[in-house]
């Protein structure tokens, strides 16, 4: 009980404080408004545009989670080291394995948030590109609104209440966008739209906004499960990298991951059965493509919530492993 | 004494190092300290001596590279002595977008304290600092001075046994100056041991009993401060109301017994006292206040009894 008593507050605080950060705002904001681009971005292309669109939803969420956590993990971290309030919080009764838990702790309801924003606009991206060569706009406008509704919401909240305009906006936006998910979930077929068909001399194509309502693909759900999974092990290797580098430096770090453990089956897989190094570095490098499903999604296949199970065993027990190095690590650091 | 000591260091070292882990400043070297329990301690020397670095060394927040470390007699990483340990960092390390209340509530929390008598403390330390009308202010928004004042009320708010204060007065006007001294010596009245940290020599000389004097890592003079101020073979001697001629006769005697004539100089005001009685003077005229409010006495918790205070 006491170790939540102070280690709530210094989670919440963290949670409070990352999405204060303006540029965290912006990144977060231009990777969902990217994601709700799009299907108008991808419709006119030759075909597949499903697909494409999925794809590369779920590629920006994935790099969006790179891009996000190592920020947010060096304002929780390396920052509050160089500000002194990480001093400040150690020379009170908290242990360093507690502060810095409490830091993974926030950063991991944040990037929570922003992958549960990406999920809901990636299967509303989904519908509106549904229909070869048009787009959905139905499905695209009240995630637009969301967006421009949350940054007004958040101007008036700011000249009434003095209250943080970044982070207002960001918590906005995601109960705007769960919003405007429902609402488009709810939509039923609505006539006063017009026909369902629209001829224009000859030349027919469908009238996105009226018809009956493109099915919402659920199993999304587990393709962003597992890369919010993949996220939280980037978040793991952020914080560590924060305890001694900078932002730049710790994205590089992570990048360098990243690539390598994209590509961690193509470089060491065959290798691993040979030398031992190989083998000890596959088992060491985060394997990426166990949390990348677009392409059993295209195959029309569903991914089981089993297999979701299992590669969160995979994903803890890396994070886990990640973690006690930098608790280790930080545990033996001088904190000025 | 007998009594355990409240801080103690025995040949206290530290090295700052490179990437490389080669030596590259020595920070503290082989510094001996004993405070007890009451007792107001002045850490002086100009930038660069030390003060810091031993301060984060009995905070834990840095590791010795030699000698003993005893702070309540544990080490200074055991989170259970933290518990008795206020700290007012040398920059106010405050977290910008709460407010007053707010920030003294997070700190509350890390101590545990809840309810009620978390709020009432904080609403205490508050109005002894002068900063219970702040309202919803945020604290990146305050002054120096104000940033100063909600950093000692956080390093309060735990009511400890030991309060170390690094540069309490720096950024502070002279009221809130005179004020933050009048609140380090009612608490060492109430037994509370305090370690001072400064270059604002005034300001130490008022307060401490004792003090240690550091230059390039290395204790240069250390005592009572009255011993160490005391300058050999001169005798002063104060005198009030002598007329002329009382003077005239007393300076007569004195060069006729000694074989010297003494030098007689009025009896000066520093000038701390003298504009705290003009600042006093003009606000029983206007009778308006300054901003802060508060007269440097202690919250109301921090003078209740040990068995009170106790959770």
């Amino acid at each position: 009980m006491k170790f939540v008593k102070n280690f709530f507050p210094l989670a919440r605080l963290t949670c409070v404080e990352i999405p204060r950060q303006p540029a965290l705002l912006l990144l977060s904001t231009t990777l969902i408004l990217f994601i709700g681009c799009l299907p108008f971005l991808i419709t006119h292309n030759l075909g597949e545009a499903g697909k494409l669109v999925r794809d590369s939803a779920l590629a920006m969420m994935f790099l969006g989670s790179l891009l996000l956590a190592v920020p947010a993990a060096c304002n929780a971290v390396s920052t509050e080291i160089r500000r002194g309030t990480a001093g400040a919080i150690l020379s009170k009764p908290v242990s360093r394995i507690r502060f810095l838990a409490a830091k993974f702790t926030g950063v991991s309801m944040v990037m929570l948030v922003f992958s549960g924003m990406a999920t809901l606009a990636i299967m509303m991206a989904d519908r509106a590109a549904a229909i070869e060569f048009n787009i959905g706009w139905r499905y695209l406008i009240p995630l637009y609104l969301a967006i421009l509704c949350a940054y007004l919401l958040a101007s008036v909240i700011n000249y009434f209440t003095n209250r943080p305009f970044a982070s207002t906006t960001f918590w906005c936006m995601a109960g705007l966008i769960l919003i405007a998910f429902i609402w488009t979930w709810l939509m039923k077929e609505s006539p006063q739209d017009g026909p369902a068909v629209i001829d224009h001399g000859g030349h027919s194509h469908v009238n996105p906004f009226a018809g009956e309502p493109i099915p919402i693909r659920w199993s999304l759900i587990p393709a962003c499960a597992l890369i919010t999974l993949a996220a939280l092990m980037i978040q793991a290797l952020a914080l560590l990298c924060a305890l001694k580098l900078g932002v730049v430096a710790s994205l590089s770090v992570c990048s360098g991951f990243f690539l390598i453990g994209l590509m961690s089956d193509y470089l060491l897989a065959e290798r691993a059965t040979e030398t031992l190094w190989a083998k000890i570095l596959y088992w060491i490098l985060p394997n990426w493509q166990h949390f990348w499903m677009a392409d059993a999604l295209t195959a029309g296949g569903q991914i089981p919530w089993m297999y979701v199970a299992q590669a969160s065993v995979y994903a803890l027990a890396w994070t886990a492993g990640i973690l006690l190095i930098a608790f280790g690590f930080f545990d033996r650091m001088e904190v000025c | 004494m007998s009594e355990e000591p409240v801080v103690y260091t025995k040949d206290l070292q530290k090295i700052f190092k490179d990437f490389w882990r080669r030596p590259r400043a020595r920070a503290v070297d082989g510094i001996n300290l004993e405070l007890h329990k009451g007792e107001v301690y002045g850490l002086l020397g100009p930038n660069g001596s030390g003060k810091s670095t031993t301060i984060k060394v009995l905070l834990g927040l840095l590791h010795p590279d030699g000698g003993e470390v005893k702070v309540l007699g544990k080490p200074p990483r055991d989170v259970a002595v933290k518990r008795k340990v206020g700290y007012l960092p040398e920059e106010s390390y405050l977290y910008p977008y709460l407010d007053a209340k707010e920030t003294l509530r997070f700190y509350a929390t890390l101590f545990g304290l809840e309810g009620s008598m978390r709020e009432k403390r904080i609403d205490e330390l508050l109005e002894m600092v002068g900063l219970s009308h702040t309202g919803r202010r945020r604290v990146g928004e305050f002054s120096k001075g104000m940033a100063r004042r909600i950093g000692l009320a956080q390093a309060l708010i735990n009511d400890p046994d030991l309060v170390i204060l690094d540069e309490p007065t720096s950024g502070l006007d002279p009221l809130g100056t005179r004020q933050v001294k009048d609140i380090v010596r009612a608490l060492a009245e109430k037994g509370k041991t305090v370690l001072l940290s400064s270059h604002l020599l005034a300001d130490v000389e008022d307060v401490c009993e004792r003090i240690t004097i550091l230059y390039g890592g290395k204790v240069q003079a250390s005592g009572p401060i009255r011993e160490l101020l005391q300058v050999a073979n001169h005798l002063q001697i104060t005198l009030k109301d002598l007329d002329e001629t009382q003077r005239a006769r007393l300076l007569d005697t004195l060069e006729k017994e000694l074989g010297q004539r003494p030098a007689l100089e009025p009896t000066r005001k520093d000038l701390e006292s003298f504009f705290l009685e003009v600042v006093a003077q003009a606000r029983r005229e206007s009778g308006e206040g300054s901003g802060t409010r508060a007269e440097g006495q202690l919250a109301g918790f921090l003078t209740e009894s040990e068995a009170e205070g106790q959770e």
